[in-house]
């Protein structure tokens, strides 16, 4: 869409001048208001010296007749802190004026040439009475005292009498000798009656002259009396209309004023009354207005009554309004009501239909301001086929409008913003009519042309009659077109004093617009991936390519292997017997060494909606896939595009600055869920953003929402919702009209938690995966009593481990022989790991001396600790019956020295000894402890995996990792091994310790005790959840190793023949926990370096 | 029974659930005769002192610190230093280093929330949030729900003790206006739900709360009274929300005013994401409002769906509105018994219960 840019030429000039809100600085100003009873009023001042008042000269026919003092006090000038108030003047026409003729009265500020706004050309009668005297009622001051002047103009210097007719019957008389109520005459001619004194109410309703006794010569006085009780300072305040009606004393103070807006009696009014200077009493008045009739409210025309004497209060002599309004509602064509624009009339004729639109204007200037998001678009009909000799003007739009006390002379600016499909010409039209009926018409001309374009003209009100009462107008706007235009389009229309406001402002669509204008709240088009128009699979696609509809697909260089297609995904609902909810989303798999970008533009009109503020999406692996590990998405930001011209010759470059950044590093999950983001908040204008959006080349200045990958990428987004976050309470609105189930509309379904902090941690914390899933979480009956809680752990299958402050006694069995360091070791990670209460005692089997003072000096000082010596080796099986037959704690742990304990090893331990009174024997994890081996069973050779620390790794570290990737589940199994077992004590007893004589040396000895156990129906359990270190059997050698564990296996199955070991082994080895623990600590530790000596023997 | 010095640290204004628990439990110790006092730093103390004036009435000091000096000097002579927030136990840490050895008090951490999940994961407040559980050494934590126990031993590693969560029967009752004489006995004439709105806190899911009253308008029309309370209306401004008008709002409220709008109103939804406890679901169920509260959370220690109250899938707005399309269907009768039961449930809970918890608790802590 092209604009004029046409700069610095005078048309733009000067709609700057009009649109600008305050009037420029000016030197001068002034304005003549009315001319009336031969007295013309105004105010003049000098802003460079405002304290000082200047001299106006009236002009008859450009030439000066008199001169005034402009000096006098004015309210509507204070208020509209134009200097300091005083700046208005009264000066009465020179009788040789009255001639009969017309004349051109202007009134000028002397020695400037500066000419105030307002003239007039009229026709001053001098009646024939008059002849000879000069005279004149200029007001009631001082409340209730009605001044004037009065002087013959002959040589008789003698003061005359003035007689006060109230229909024609005297009432008072008063002498004119006083002080001149207007300052250049001199005094001795002015008279004065205090009317409150008189007591005649009907002052109002009849006519009131001052005569001069004695001759027919009289000065008309009551719109001087009207003058005193006009309607003050009307104007709009906090969703109000308020005004003060001055009561002068010579009216009862209670005297009923009736108000009317729109010509029907208001009846919520507020009175209240101040007291005035003079004894007047001001009466203010408070009229709430509905927030439609404050949008309309220069249209409005109101009036105030004297209810008993019928007497419509005038308006006052304001000219003046510091911030002058559009005087036309709904300009904007913001507000409508059903299909049609608020406050206009549209007529029938040749009308077919009548929308809201969007309108897109692009405007050159920044300082004229923004319309927008709609405008009124009218369809007209074609003529018939007749030829028709010259059209007839059709109305299309009008707007009756109440123009506030202008007085005839100031000119109006009328603004229209609009555009058709073909040039036309058009017209203006403003029908006036005063209150006493007279009308008058205004035109100017207007062009429609087939581009969205500004017109501005200047219309002068005709001048009115002289003897108007009251300066109420009435007016009727009419854009009447001449041409056949087919569709027009309107985007605003403006009409007021010089410099009146616009208001620009970018409101909300409201809520009541017709169906199908409001934007999508979703500023992503194609966020549902339902568009697929150049085809649904693309595979090694290149740098740049278009994927799902505005999906592009953009790369630095050629991605390595990379697939895009589409996909489907099913979402189960959360709500009861619904189907599942289907998502189309755009899925990736491939890699690429380079940054790649799936980037889509986003849509100006739904941007400029308001600011996004979230982001929503969601994202999961590709389906099917095994667990590798997988690369997250590495960014996700806001990139704003736009091109720079190139020289001829040249392409032309874009250019992206990234506006934000919403994520770093956002990691699909395997099942798929949704993330949500927040936007920070942006220093943006989204709505002049986006008037740069030209629909020639979708490049050309957009705002794109980029999601970037890198290395291996393995996704499938769905369901993209940029927006604000208000859409989802106005989808409601929308939604449902009257009853209908909410079920039946698209957002009954599943929604979903809102805290994205906690959405986004759901895959962080234990416990909570049952929240991002879509199977109603409930709570069992009955919970609250038995206390069992929160099932949504439970459908997880995590189980919950209760906490309790009793702990048992635990007795920790350790026979040593030699290898003191490993002891050591051993006894130092168990001090720093156990926060509860144990007992240890060291069962040394005859060791070296050196072992034994390593011992015993450790054992000094730490009355816990015990060492029992052997005075003879006496085998690793009888060292250990010692140790647990001198026991009396109700758990004895059998602990080989070659260990590292971990934190909260016994703690596990315990728990699970404690979770189920069935279990007597309890087992760990280790690195390298046979079929409690993690994270990997078996190594290559096919034996059991001794597994290395990675590099950097503590067994601390590998034993919070197994922690955390522990379900808890406590397996129960046929055999343990016996580098670290937990054993109950009364169970040992009964089942008779382990066998010395057909193991001695161990190896098999703990199998033995196993069997046996289960035999007896005891329950031997893992705590999968603890970790403990092994280092692996520094006492003999590998092949020493193998063989006395085939002696034991051996043995085992002659003691046991009743025993399908291989079975039981082959139970272990299927252990679900055990082995969904494995496969998620190998996916967990994968990628970690692992250290480069080979697997210790 | 011993009496231990206590002191508890309690970073806040005041005007929260966590706040206002730690309150009334102090009161209610003071009155078994234990010494307690609430620790507060400098930029809390004043709007602190302002909120809570029966502290003074009641006799428990609170003392003001600027720094962790000034703390350290406050908690050396106590028997018992308690934790309230993750920023308290962050506090205390610091204050701990400038206390020698002999003179550490005992050091216990009452969990109200878990607190990571107020923040975006991976930020340094999360992460702070994460190692408060595990940060001060033989620290013993103890919380009022089952729920909190138990999230915080599944990723911190730590057990908590459980004590019983507290309830202020002097202000939370049923009245005259309330439940037992209309509801029980017949209908008083249409339904009125009353729903929190904090826009500022997206866990409490102000979002999902308009539009569930949205819906409830649409559904339901001039049947059902709709009010909210917890936000004033210039806060939903500044924020951009706008209320139906046929939604009334009662503003931000004071403690001691929310029950007198729960005992006008039939129904009370919290429709928070989740809830650790859920405070004001149990409140409404004293003043004979039927809540409907999360099931995510720790709300299924005292709710029990369909009996007295509402357990939900807060995240279905399916099942928010049939939880209260279920109640609008019940007859009188029905209604009343569900009050009935809802009154039997909150009458378990007492400050007294909770303070002997804790005492118990304490003990165990300090011998």
């Amino acid at each position: 869409m092209k604009h004029d840019r046409r700069r610095g030429s005078a048309l733009s000039s000067w709609l700057n001048r009009i649109l600008r809100r305050k009037p420029p600085p000016v030197r001068y100003r002034g304005h003549l208001d009315a001319l009336r009873d031969f007295v013309a009023d105004g105010w003049a001042i000098d802003f460079q010296a405002p304290e000082r008042p200047v001299i106006v000269e009236l002009l008859v026919d450009g030439v000066a007749v008199v001169e005034t003092l402009a000096d006098r006090p004015r309210a509507d000038l204070k208020q509209a802190l134009i200097g300091n108030g005083f700046h208005g003047f009264v000066v009465a026409l020179p009788e040789a004026a009255f001639d009969g003729r017309h004349h051109a009265i202007s009134a000028r500020i002397k020695d400037t040439g500066h000419l105030l706004v307002g003239s007039w050309d009229t026709v001053l009668l001098n009646p024939e009475w008059r002849a000879g005297y000069d005279g004149a009622v200029t007001g009631v001051e001082e409340g209730a005292v009605l001044r004037g002047y009065c002087r013959s103009l002959g040589a008789d210097p003698a003061p005359l009498i003035i007689d006060l007719m109230l229909d024609g019957v005297r009432i008072a008389q008063a002498t004119a000798s006083g002080a001149a109520p207007i300052n250049e005459l001199a005094d001795g001619c002015g008279f004065g009656f205090d009317l409150a004194k008189l007591g005649r109410p009907d002052l109002l309703s009849a006519t009131l002259e001052c005569r001069i006794a004695g001759t027919t010569v009289a000065f008309p006085a009551s719109a001087a009396v009207h003058r005193a009780i006009a309607l003050e300072n009307l104007r709009l305040l906090d969703g109000a209309l308020v005004g003060t009606i001055p009561m002068p004393p010579f009216l009862p103070v209670d005297t009923a004023i009736d108000l009317l807006l729109d010509s029907a009696p208001v009846d919520d009014v507020t009175w209240t009354s101040a007291p005035g200077r003079h004894g007047i009493v001001l009466r203010q008045f408070r009229v709430p207005l509905s927030a439609q009739q404050q949008e309309a409210a220069a249209a409005l025309s109101f009036e105030a009554r004297l209810r008993d004497l019928g007497y419509q209060l005038g308006r006052p002599r304001h000219t003046v309004q510091e911030a002058p309004k559009n005087l036309l509602a709904n300009a904007l064509f913001q507000q409508w009501q059903g299909k049609c624009p608020a406050s206009w009339q549209l007529t029938q004729t040749r009308l077919l239909r009548c929308l809201p639109e969007h309108c897109l204007l692009d405007l050159a200037d920044a300082e004229l301001p923004w319309f927008g998001p709609l405008a009124l678009r009218l369809d007209l009909a074609q003529p018939g086929d007749e030829l028709a000799a010259a059209p007839a003007p059709v109305t299309l739009l009008s707007q009756t409008l109440g123009i506030d006390s202008l007085p005839s002379a100031q000119p109006l600016d009328f603004v229209l913003v609009a555009r058709a499909d073909k040039p036309a010409r058009a017209e203006l039209v403003l029908e006036i009519e005063d209150i006493d009926g007279s009308r008058a018409e205004v035109r100017a001309p207007l062009q429609l042309l087939p581009r969205w374009s500004h017109q501005a003209t200047r219309l002068s009100l005709p001048a009115r009659a002289a003897t108007s009462r009251s300066a109420l107008l009435k007016a009727r706007l009419k854009i009447d077109v001449l041409d056949d235009v087919g569709v027009v389009h309107f985007a605003a229309a403006g009409l007021g004093l010089e410099g009146f406001e616009w208001k620009p402002a970018m409101s909300p669509v409201p809520d009541d617009v017709a169906d199908g204008v409001r934007p999508d709240p979703n500023a992503v088009t194609n966020g549902s991936f339902r568009d697929w128009s150049h085809g649904l699979e693309f595979e090694n696609p290149g740098r740049r390519l278009e994927t799902a509809d505005r999906w592009f697909l953009r790369s630095d260089s050629t991605p390595a292997a990379l697939t895009i297609v589409l996909e489907k995904i099913a979402l189960q609902d959360g709500s009861r017997n619904q189907p599942p909810r289907e998502l189309y989303g755009l899925g990736m798999l491939g890699e690429s060494r380079s940054v790649i970008r799936m980037e889509t533009p986003l849509d100006p009109l739904s941007l400029r909606m308001g600011a996004p503020e979230i982001l929503r999406f969601y994202a999961a692996r590709k389906p099917h896939r095994d667990t590798a590990a997988a690369a997250p998405i590495e960014r996700i930001a806001l990139i704003q595009r736009s091109r720079r011209p190139g020289s001829p010759g040249v392409p032309v470059a874009s250019h992206d600055e990234i506006l934000c950044t919403i994520a770093r590093r956002v990691i699909p999950s395997q099942a798929g869920r949704y993330h949500q983001f927040k936007l920070p908040r942006l220093n943006i204008d989204w709505s002049a953003l986006s008037t740069r959006f030209d629909l020639a080349t979708a490049d050309q200045g957009t705002v794109l929402l980029a999601f970037e990958f890198a290395g291996e990428i393995d996704c499938v987004l769905a369901d993209v919702f940029l927006g604000t976050q208000q859409s989802s309470v106005a989808a409601v609105r929308e939604a449902g009209h009257g009853r209908e189930k909410i079920s039946d509309s698209r957002e009954a379904g599943y929604i979903g938690l809102e805290d994205p902090n906690i959405i986004n941690q759901l895959d962080l914390i234990k416990g909570l995966a049952a929240w991002g899933r879509g199977e109603p979480i409930t709570l069992a009956a009955g919970a609250a009593e038995t206390g069992d809680v929160e099932t949504g752990a439970a459908a997880s299958g995590v189980r919950w481990s209760l906490p309790h402050l009793n702990f048992p006694s635990v007795e920790i069995v350790i026979p040593v022989y030699n290898a003191p360091q490993d002891v050591l070791n051993c006894l130092r990670s168990i001090e720093r790991n156990t926060g509860v209460p144990h007992l240890l005692t060291l069962v040394d089997d005859a060791s070296d001396a050196e072992t034994e003072q390593q011992l015993l000096r450790y054992a000094r000082g730490r009355p816990w600790v015990k060492v029992i010596r052997n005075d003879a080796n006496l085998g690793y099986t009888r060292t250990s019956n010692i140790g647990l037959a001198q026991s009396a704690a109700q758990w004895v742990l059998l602990l080989n020295s070659d260990t590292l304990a971990t934190p909260g090893w016994l703690e596990g331990l315990v728990e699970c000894a404690l979770s189920d009174p069935a279990i007597k024997l309890v087992g760990a994890l280790s690195n390298a402890a046979s079929w409690q081996s993690v994270p990997e069973l078996f190594d290559s050779r096919g034996k059991f995996k001794i597994n290395a620390l990675p590099d950097g790794w503590s067994a601390d570290d590998v034993a919070a990792l197994v922690r955390r990737e522990s379900a808890r589940a406590f397996p129960r199994v046929p055999l343990l091994n016996g580098f670290c077992t937990m054993i109950e004590r009364d169970a040992l007893e009964r089942l008779g310790y382990l066998d010395e004589i057909a193991f001695p040396v161990g190896y098999g000895e703990e199998n033995d005790l196993c069997l046996r156990a289960v035999k007896a129906g005891y329950q031997l359990a893992i705590a999968d959840h603890v970790y403990v270190y092994h280092v692996k059997s520094a006492s003999f050698g590998n092949e020493r190793r193998d063989l006395l564990s085939k002696q034991g296996q051996e043995q085992l199955m002659r003691k046991h023949p009743d025993v399908d070991l291989k079975r039981e082994q082959q139970k272990l080895m299927d252990l679900p926990a055990l082995v969904e623990l494995r496969s998620a600590l190998v996916e967990r530790l994968s990628g970690l370096p692992m250290p480069a000596h080979p697997e210790r023997a | 029974m011993l009496t231990p010095k206590l002191v508890f640290v309690l970073p806040a204004a005041g005007g929260g659930g966590g706040a206002h628990s730690v309150v009334q439990e102090s009161i209610g110790l003071r009155r078994f005769g234990v010494p307690v006092s609430i620790a507060v730093p400098a930029e809390y103390h004043t709007r602190f002192v302002v909120n809570y004036p029966e502290l003074g009435t009641q006799g428990v000091p609170i003392p003001i610190y600027a720094d962790a000096a000034a703390l350290a000097s406050l908690i050396a002579d106590c028997d018992l230093v308690c934790a309230t927030t993750n920023g308290s136990v962050r506090h205390i840490a610091d204050a701990l280093e400038l206390v020698d050895r002999a003179a550490r008090p005992r050091i216990a951490y009452y969990i109200q929330d878990y607190e990571p999940l107020f923040y975006p994961p991976g930020s340094p407040e999360w992460d702070e949030a994460r190692q408060s559980y595990t940060r001060l050494p033989g620290c013993t934590l103890f919380a009022k729900t089952r729920w909190l126990c138990n999230i915080v031993y599944e990723n911190h590693g730590v057990r908590v003790a459980k004590v019983e969560p507290s309830l202020d029967h002097d202000i939370y009752y049923p009245g005259l206006s309330g439940g037992l004489s209309g509801g029980l006995s017949g209908d008083r004439g249409g339904l009125s739900v009353l729903a929190m709105l904090r826009p500022q806190t997206p866990r409490r899911a102000p979002l999902r709360t308009l539009r569930i009253m949205e819906a409830l308008a649409q559904r339901y029309g001039d049947q059902v009274g709709l009010q909210v309370f917890g936000s004033s209306d210039t806060k939903l401004q500044e924020m951009g929300i706008k209320l139906s008008p046929l939604i009334r709002n009662h503003g931000s409220l004071l403690r001691t005013q929310v029950p007198e709008v729960m005992r006008n109103a039939s129904l009370f939804l919290d429709l928070s994401d989740y809830q650790a406890f859920g405070r004001t679901g149990m409140e409404s169920m004293a003043c004979a409002c039927i809540p409907v509260v999360p099931s995510l959370g720790g709300s299924g220690e005292y709710a029990v769906d369909r009996v007295n109250g509402y357990a939900v899938d807060t995240r279905s707005d399916q099942q928010i509105l049939e939880a209260v399309g279920h109640f609008v269907g019940l007859s009188p009768a029905q209604q009343g018994q569900m009050k009935i039961a809802a009154l039997t449930t909150a009458a378990r809970f007492t400050i007294t219960r909770t303070v002997l918890s804790e005492l118990t608790l304490f003990d165990s802590i300090t011998q």
